[in-house]
């Protein structure tokens, strides 16, 4: 034996390495023709995919209402009458599971369950339950389709606002809209592809913050412009006294010639940036003022949104600005609504609250249904978490509080590529934990992305060595929502 | 025949490691067509590695029995050729597996037979004949490939096809000649979603869905359903998560509908009755809705997957379209259709839309809305044979120029809200066969033509928008403050109501407004060193407003210059004495703010001098009462005046009032007035609430937060 294997290696020679080598590499060479574009620079599939959807669309643009500081989920559309029946009992460990809890509940040694004050009911052929302090919203179930079991990573507002926002908690990614932006181009190039709209509530409020409609590491033209809540909706659009629009005009082509001076020498592709958007704010001196003079509105119009439609910087009115901006073609307008964290006084708050967004909300529905653009134009309205279904601080007949829930929350959707007049989802009877068809934030935003025609696995951006994604590494498309 | 084994090895060699490297690209392959081909023929090369190792293993084992003297380069001979066949079939394996439709898990295990087979028996060549490594590896080998050539069989004949004479003997049962709901429901549900893996050909898991006689046999799990309709098989594949590999269909091929599993399962459950008419059911039997719905689906399915089959244009054609105001763009990167929408009615052009006429056929949404389009511009339209969505909305069009849409064939949507169309206008539309929807709000056409219309066309849905409820009284919006709650001296107080025609009446007195008698607003308030301005709005046919309270400041007197006499509190600095005077207002809800500046354990006290000795009669100071940030109104404040520090008497001492219950967090003012004087220097005291009041239940101390202070 050991004689063979001296035997063996004596044939492994110096020329037979190199011809068993030659020929080994000329087989490799063989199979790699059937590798297309192996030896060309992989081109970045992303970049030359810009602008487009990948698939037809079923919706065109997004008009987000964002309800901000978490709106209860059990006193408007998860009715739960087990609550009321158990209501000041202990929840039970079999529902809780130890699950963690906030640093403000934290302390309580009872977790009294606790029923909605306000009453529910069935409305349309849907039969969707909505409680007494959404009666417009009620009045076009049908159109809506709720769905019962987002929930979430974050338990306090700013991770869980960030995550709902911009796909992860820590901030520094691009939020929704401007992955939209990226994605799909601006459709108007007189008006910014994002628009923020803020307006505050009378309920406890919560910040919001300029990280939530950031670009990110995208383009800074991706970034969400905010609207002012004064009279200029945009600020420092008008021309300075005494300046007119020629005067204007000139100025602009001098100062972009400066500028690509400038981009020669040091190749700054925000400078480029920076020409486009002066030559989009040139033309949206024109574009806003049209958009934005709320004066020319028929009664029908006041009617349906509310008068506060009329006073700059209302839930109202921005949601009446929201339809004009998308009728103009923007894709994504994303409006904040304050005030919704009722840690306690939620019977005093949650009525003001709902009073604010409940007319404004079913209005834009209907205001976009009768234009034929509801077709094209996906509206969400929910918040970044749920509400627990035990009191936070002092349980009395009239009044208590709910904590973060960040396990099972319900948002609605209506329009575009979205089935209408469903329920999607189920929480236990407890309202507490998801027992069917979860939905968790990054399944949402694949699912909005896929009705926009993003594959949210192809919409990528790289950035510091890897490529990312809304939705980051996870992320279903929930089929079944679509319609 | 050295020589040929030499040559053998070098091709075994070459085939091997051409496997080897293809084993680890494989997902980025691409199979051109004639190498499909040579895929292919895989089924036919894979016997000659077979027959040739079975026959090699043989040999061996029976070596005793020869003594020729070429038997000792005969068994390498042998190897070499299994070799490289066995590696020639698994790379052709390779090519017709990239071809797809095979079950997974089959697929891998003979492959990783196969693979595993050649490397084997390439092995084995480099092993000494007479070595004792020799025969057992050689055996292995034999075996591995039997277990490669049974995956194999298992892939393209079905698992236990051997077999199946036995079981099939007592399953051969006729469906009914005609069996309609079957027929017209369930088995074109099998062709759009099962046969192109469950045919005769094919037949994954041994399951053939194309006829009836094939369906009742089942698969190699077994019967889909049995009689009592409880406990079918396909009903619960059909039904498990995606996820689950069970799932079927598989979770990368088109999906069964909601209608259609919940029409499966009902027909199983029901018995699965092959014969049974669509009318031998009852007209409210759920099943029966269901499937007439599926028919008419069915029907219409070709609009639904609307992919267009027309054209590309260039990029360069689409680049050149586009300007600011007029956007086009595909709908899609893989569809050649285009959408098209023009913006700013200012700068919109006849020529704008003409200039289209190039890329027509591909237009197949169209947004005009706003745009000054008439009548006789519609006729630019006539080409855009493929338009499906037309929005008009808000254009000048009074109806004259439908006519001119009758050749727009596909058109689905149109969109005429907010423009002049009368009813007598619709009726062109009537050559639009494709047509499902139209919006008509806010156009001349009242709701009793639109019922009619609805009648007259209930294929289409007519539009006809959200009826407000006139009777519905909507509670007005509060006035606004729009002059700053600091008035300058001389200045006026103005409201505002946001909606056109309504009254404004206001009091100051602090007592609430009415509807009938409280004053009404007319071109300002005149302002006096402090005062609370309530306000209500009233209009014909809305209820009144909410009152909306407004603290508004007097600025009278400016002090040439300020000091401290105590130093704030150290969380609270604010800008120091400037805060007092720099006619900046704090808000309630953010304390940090450095218009803000407080006192807890001191008391404040500050010295103001005003060279000229202006005439004084007051001064107010503004701060915040906040129960929950318990800021309260000073325990008591006093005001004193003369030449200097030094020479101060009183004038005025105040012991404002607290509140008694916890309530919303305000800025409020309190005001210290005495007769007119002339001084040149002011020292102001104000002792915070150390004691708070008793529905607080504590025992820290208050805290006084001040923004300003105004001297009139």
């Amino acid at each position: 034996m050991a004689n063979e294997l001296f035997e063996n290696q004596l044939n492994v020679n110096r020329r037979h390495f190199l011809g068993k080598l030659s020929l080994g590499l000329g087989s490799v060479a063989l199979g790699s023709l059937l590798i297309p574009g192996l030896f060309t620079r992989p081109e970045d599939e992303t970049l030359a995919t810009l602008g487009l959807p990948h698939f037809a669309p079923k919706a065109k643009r997004v008009i987000y209402l964002f309800q901000n500081g978490a709106p209860s989920q059990l006193e408007s559309f998860d009715y739960k009458p087990l609550l009321n029946k158990m209501h000041g009992t202990d929840l039970p460990e079999s529902i809780r599971q130890g699950q963690r809890l906030t640093g403000m509940t934290s302390g309580q040694s009872k977790f009294p369950l606790v029923g909605s004050y306000f009453k529910f009911q069935q409305y349309g052929k849907s039969g969707a339950w909505v409680s007494e302090l959404f009666p417009q919203i009620a009045s076009i179930a049908d159109e809506l389709c709720f769905i019962k079991t987002m929930h979430t990573e974050a338990i306090n507002h700013d991770p869980a606002l960030t995550f709902m926002q911009t796909g992860a908690q820590q901030g520094n990614r691009p939020s929704m809209g401007a992955w939209l932006s990226y994605g799909l181009g601006s459709e108007n190039k007189n008006l910014p592809a994002y628009c923020v709209l803020l307006s505050r509530g009378r309920g406890n409020g919560q910040g919001v913050y300029s990280r939530l409609w950031t670009n990110g590491f995208l383009d800074s033209i991706h970034q969400g412009v905010q609207f002012s809540n004064s009279e200029e909706a945009v600020l420092y659009l008008n021309n300075p006294a005494g300046s007119d629009k020629t005067s204007r005009r000139k100025m602009l082509d001098n100062l972009a010639e400066l500028n690509s001076m400038s981009y020669e020498q040091f190749g700054d592709p925000e400078i480029q940036t920076r020409i486009q958007q002066y030559e989009m704010a040139y033309r949206m001196q024109t574009a806003v003022p049209e958009l934005t003079d709320l004066s020319k509105e028929s009664d029908h119009i006041v009617k349906m949104y509310g008068p506060e439609c009329l006073i700059p910087g209302t839930y109202a009115a921005n949601c009446l600005l929201a339809r004009k901006l998308s009728e103009s073609g923007v894709r994504f307008v994303q409006l904040y609504h304050q005030g919704w964290d009722q840690h306690g006084n939620l019977t005093g708050e949650m009525p003001l609250q709902a009073q604010d967004v409940d007319r404004a909300s079913a209005a834009l529905i209907r205001d976009l249904k009768q234009r034929g653009l509801l077709d094209e134009t996906l509206v969400i309205w929910g918040g970044e978490f749920g509400r627990t279904n035990y009191c936070q601080g002092d349980l009395s007949d009239k009044n208590y509080g709910r904590d973060h829930h960040p396990r099972a929350y319900t948002i609605w959707m209506a329009g575009g590529g979205i089935k209408k007049g469903i329920t999607y989802g189920e929480t236990d009877e407890f309202g507490y934990n998801v027992v069917k068809n979860p939905v968790h934030v990054n399944d949402f935003h694949a699912t909005v992305l896929n009705v926009l025609g993003l594959d949210h696995e192809k919409l990528t951006y790289k950035h510091l060595g890897r490529r990312y994604r809304l939705t980051d590494v996870a992320g279903k498309v929930v089929n079944d929502l679509i319609a | 025949m050295k020589r040929v084994n030499r040559i053998l090895a070098n091709a075994t060699w070459a085939s091997v490691v051409l496997l080897t490297f293809l084993l680890f690209v494989e997902h980025r392959i691409h199979v051109p067509v004639w190498l499909q081909a040579f895929g292919r023929m895989h089924p036919l090369l894979l016997h000659l590695p077979i027959g040739l190792l079975l026959i090699t293993t043989l040999l061996v084992f029976v070596q005793k029995q020869f003594n020729g003297k070429g038997f000792e380069q005969l068994i390498p001979f042998l190897l070499h050729l299994t070799a490289i066949t066995a590696s020639l079939s698994a790379l052709m394996g390779m090519f017709l597996s990239r071809e797809g439709g095979y079950d997974e898990l089959d697929l891998q295990l003979h492959k990783w037979f196969g693979v595993a087979t050649s490397y084997l028996t390439a092995a084995v060549l480099a092993i000494n004949t007479n070595g004792r490594f020799f025969r057992p590896v050689l055996a292995i080998g034999a075996v591995v490939l039997i277990a490669a050539g049974h995956f194999g069989s298992v892939l393209t004949h079905g698992d236990a096809f051997v077999l199946a004479p036995f079981q099939e003997a007592n399953a051969k049962t006729s469906a009914g000649p005609d069996a309609p709901v079957f027929e017209a429901v369930v088995q074109p549900i099998f062709d759009r979603k099962c046969t192109s893996c469950h045919n005769e050909t094919k037949a994954k898991g041994k399951l053939i869905l194309t006829s009836y006689e094939h369906i009742i046999k089942g698969g190699k799990s077994g019967a889909l359903w049995n009689d009592t309709g409880q406990n079918s098989l396909l009903v619960k594949r059909i039904h498990l998560p995606l996820t689950d590999k069970k799932h079927m269909p598989p979770k990368d091929k088109p999906q069964l509908t909601p209608e259609e599993l919940d029409f499966l399962s009902q027909w199983i459950a029901q018995g699965a009755d092959a014969k049974k008419k669509l009318s031998d059911y009852a007209e409210t039997d759920s099943l029966k809705l269901i499937a007439s719905k599926l028919i008419a689906s069915n029907q219409q399915s070709t609009q639904h997957t609307a992919t267009y089959h027309f054209d590309f244009v260039s990029t360069d054609m689409i680049q050149a379209l586009n300007n600011p105001y007029r956007a086009v763009f595909q709908i899609a990167q893989n569809e050649p259709a285009l959408h098209v929408d023009f913006f700013v009615r200012q700068a919109f052009d006849k020529k704008n839309l003409a200039e289209l006429s190039s890329v027509q056929e591909q237009v197949v949404s169209l947004n005009l809305s706003k745009m000054p389009v008439t009548d006789a511009d519609l006729a630019l339209l006539k080409g855009f044979k493929n338009l499906e969505t037309l929005n008009l909305n808000q254009t000048d069009i009074a109806g004259a120029g439908l006519t001119e849409l009758q050749s727009l064939g596909h058109l689905q949507s149109l969109s005429l809200s907010g423009t002049k169309i009368t009813r007598s206008a619709i009726d062109a539309i009537k050559a639009l066969k494709s047509l499902k929807k139209v919006f008509i709000w806010n156009t001349g056409i009242t709701s009793a033509e639109a019922e009619e219309l609805k009648k007259q066309y209930p294929e289409i849905t007519w539009e006809l928008g959200y009826e407000i409820d006139h009777r519905e009284m909507l509670k007005l919006s509060a006035p606004l403050l729009i002059s700053e709650n600091v008035v300058q001296a001389g200045e006026k107080i103005r409201l505002k109501s946001s909606m056109p025609g309504t009254t404004i009446r206001y009091t100051t007195d602090g007592t609430e407004p009415d509807s009938l008698t409280a004053a009404v607003y007319t071109d300002g308030i005149a302002a006096i060193s402090y005062q609370t301005v309530k306000a209500i709005a009233v209009k014909q046919g809305w209820r009144k407003s909410e009152v909306a309270t407004f603290v508004i400041f007097q600025s009278g007197l400016k002090p040439s210059r300020a000091e401290l006499k105590s130093l704030p509190d150290r969380q609270y600095p604010g800008e120091g004495v400037a805060t007092f005077t720099n006619n900046k207002k704090g808000s309630p809800e953010f304390f940090n703010d450095p218009v803000w500046i407080a006192w807890r354990d001191r008391t404040l006290e500050a010295v103001f001098w005003f060279d000229d000795m202006p005439e004084m009669h007051s001064v107010t100071l503004s701060y915040a009462e906040s129960t929950y940030a318990m800021t309260w109104a000073p325990a008591r404040w006093e005001i004193w005046g003369g030449e200097d520090e030094a020479h101060l008497k009183l004038l005025q001492r105040g012991t404002p009032s607290h509140p008694t219950a916890l309530g919303i967090s305000n800025v409020k003012g309190i005001e210290l007035t005495f007769p007119p004087v002339r001084y040149k220097c002011y020292k102001l005291i104000a002792e915070p609430l150390n004691k708070q009041p008793a529905f607080r239940k504590t025992k820290e101390k208050g805290w006084l937060m001040v923004d300003e202070i105004f001297f009139n």
